[in-house]
């Protein structure tokens, strides 16, 4: 026992080592079977990120509802201005049945008198401007001038019942439906005077029709007569233009223009070799520009959250390496992002048709990583163990990723659209940190409307 | 005999088989040194088991430039690895001590010839180990056993130096008391 007191170190070291402790049977299989779904996909928790995750998500699709309730509404609102087009389409007709037999007639007879109200005080606010948006005629108290050539659009009209004297002194009354902000127009036809409120429709089949010349026209004779006669043919007619506005490119009308939209989109992002098995979300507004039928420039801002999965080797220890323990050796990280995303792309239709589109988009995108949470499996002094980072100063990539799409977008009204785009974003620059080269893909779901 | 180069190799490349030979080889020294952490047989073989995932995870990472070595540098890692995971769990169960003693199923003593008397004296100390407060009785067993420093028990155990210290010697203190009470009975019932 002399010797346990003068070395006991030493006799405690033999003792670990030597004493005689059943060994047991071994569970090989367990350990075989755990390492095979280990070395799968690391398990990492992280309880409140995913509550995290889930706010976002709900605030990203309130945002979404409300945004595109509020285009649908725009749209709505047009929609009963649309209507009363609709009831003026056989109007619109008569006046091109009676327009096409009348082909000859002068504009200038359209108008010759005075507008008036029905208690004979002149108008002084009424403007007709032709196809060029050139002032035809301007009635200004009593002075009427003359009328150029050419198609004719009321600009500034009545806001309530009108009555308009030729110079036969014959009163024109009509009923005017004068929505207020639309390009207004008026037909006359003898003895009566048609208003079709909403001109986009008219004008569009003026587009069409090269033989209109004029809409604008006053007939002063047999009027009563002729129009009966007129009103049998408006109806052969009202079918022909409704056939005609079926077949009419509804984005053809508005092809330039600014439209804005919401889109929210699943979110797959892998780091180099990797595979897309988390799933983030990216949710934003969309600003865009048309050039032309085909063309556009787009912009927005979105917000992602990026969820992946990195192998260590692929984690630069530039920017935090300060921080870390000496010696650690990252093994791998799941990192949990959140973005802001400024893309710039330029967006091709490669296929137009009356209500829907093909098209390929191709830009960059900035990133703005507002926050970054990173769970590292870490080997310390050949121990493996769990540790983790959050990030809260913002890093940024700009540009950070080239962005290619290739998309459908369906027209489900008249200024409203709805696209569907695939998406993949090609990393540029590392991303966050460890400046990770972060791939994405998933398929944006949007929503988008023209602004007049 | 498969030589050790080629198993490592092997179990880089996470083959099973030489993963097998590798634990078969190394269970028993990775089961002891777990034990004397944790003091319940069937945890430390669950322990034992974490441990042996952890270093079959991690062996691709295992370097070594001298072959003459190799040996007892992988045995030191595995034990490294064994002791740390053993810690993870004694932090789980706040450093509880274990309640009762050691059943003697878990002892293999087989025969009754001199070197079973030398594997009851060791057997005897383990024993005594365990009447150590947890707290002392890990600084014991990481210090005086497995090597480590005060400095790396306190970033191990997230302590101070000077408490590591401290709790060595009272470990100490304590080991000194109870091995005179057990050579006070010894000559008692001699």
């Amino acid at each position: 026992m002399q010797h346990l007191e003068n070395d006991m170190d030493e006799l405690f070291q033999r003792a670990a080592e030597n004493y005689p402790l059943q060994e047991g049977k071994g569970d090989w299989e367990s350990i075989a079977k755990r390492m095979s779904d280990t070395e799968g996909s690391p398990e990492i928790v992280v309880v409140t990120q995913r509550k995290g995750i889930k706010k976002i998500i709900a605030m990203a699709l309130v945002l979404f509802i409300l945004v595109s309730g509020w285009i649908l509404f725009q749209n709505n609102k047009k929609s009963l201005y649309g209507e009363v087009n609709r009831t003026e389409v056989k109007k619109d007709a008569e006046i091109i049945a009676s327009d096409s037999k009348t082909n000859s007639t002068n504009v200038q007879d359209a108008i010759r008198g005075e507008m008036t109200d029905k208690a004979g005080k002149s108008k002084t606010d009424v403007s007709v401007i032709d196809n060029n948006k050139r002032n035809i005629v301007q009635q200004s108290g009593n002075t009427t001038t003359k009328i150029i050539s050419g198609t004719v659009y009321i600009s500034s009209y009545p806001k309530e019942k009108e009555s308009v004297a030729n110079d036969n002194g014959q009163d024109h009354s009509a009923n005017y439906e004068v929505i207020k902000g639309f390009l207004n127009k008026q037909f006359f036809v003898p003895g009566i005077i048609k208003t079709n409120p909403g001109g986009e429709t008219a004008e569009r089949y003026n587009n069409s029709s090269d033989k209109t010349s004029a809409f604008f026209k006053t007939i002063n004779e047999d009027a009563e007569a002729k129009s009966n006669k007129m009103l049998l043919e408006a109806d052969k007619a009202a079918a022909i233009f409704e056939k005609k506005s079926r077949n009419t490119p509804v984005i053809s009308i508005e092809s330039k223009g600014v439209y804005i939209g919401v889109a929210i989109a699943p979110d797959f992002s892998k780091v180099q070799s990797g595979s897309f098995t988390n799933t983030g979300f990216d949710a934003g507004i969309l600003l865009g520009y048309r050039f032309n039928r085909r063309l556009s420039l787009e912009t927005g801002f979105m917000w992602n959250k990026k969820v992946y999965i990195s192998d260590g080797k692929y984690f630069s220890m530039d920017k935090v390496g300060s921080t870390m323990p000496a010696g650690m050796i990252i093994d791998n990280l799941k990192s949990n992002c959140s973005v802001i995303e400024i893309p710039l792309k330029v967006k091709y239709d490669l296929i137009s048709k009356s209500n829907s589109d093909l098209f390929v988009a191709g830009g960059v995108s900035s990133y703005i990583v507002t926050k970054e949470n990173n769970s590292y499996n870490v080997t310390l002094n050949g121990n493996h163990e769990k540790i983790s980072g959050v990030y809260n100063k913002n890093n940024y990539g700009l540009p950070a990723v080239a962005n290619v799409s290739m998309g459908y977008e369906h027209s489900i009204s008249r200024n409203i659209d709805i696209r569907l785009e695939p998406f993949l974003k090609i990393p540029l620059k590392g991303m966050g940190v460890g400046s990770l080269q972060v791939t994405s893909a998933g398929l944006q779901i949007g929503i988008t409307g023209r602004l007049k | 005999m498969e030589k050790i180069l080629t198993i490592i190799d092997g179990c880089r490349e996470k083959n099973h088989k030489y993963q097998k030979i590798l634990y078969e080889r190394y269970r028993a020294f990775a089961l002891k040194t777990v034990f004397r952490y944790i003091y319940n047989y069937e945890e430390a073989l669950e322990v034992s088991n974490d441990g042996f995932v952890k270093f079959f995870l991690s062996i691709e990472k295992f370097r070594c430039e001298n072959e003459k070595d190799i040996e007892k540098l992988l045995a030191g890692w595995l034990k490294r690895i064994m002791v740390n995971t053993s810690i993870d769990l004694l932090r789980k169960k706040m450093l509880l001590p274990e309640i009762g003693g050691i059943p003697e199923y878990v002892w293999d003593i087989k025969d009754k010839s001199a070197s079973a008397d030398q594997a009851t004296l060791y057997k005897d100390l383990i024993i005594i180990v365990k009447k150590l407060p947890p707290a002392y009785r890990i600084v014991f067993n990481m210090h005086v056993i497995d090597g480590y420093t005060h400095i790396e028990i306190a970033e191990i155990l997230k302590i101070p130096v000077g408490t590591s210290k401290s709790n060595l010697l009272r470990a100490k203190a304590l080991m000194q008391k109870y091995l005179n009470q057990k050579e006070e009975l010894t000559e008692c019932s001699i």
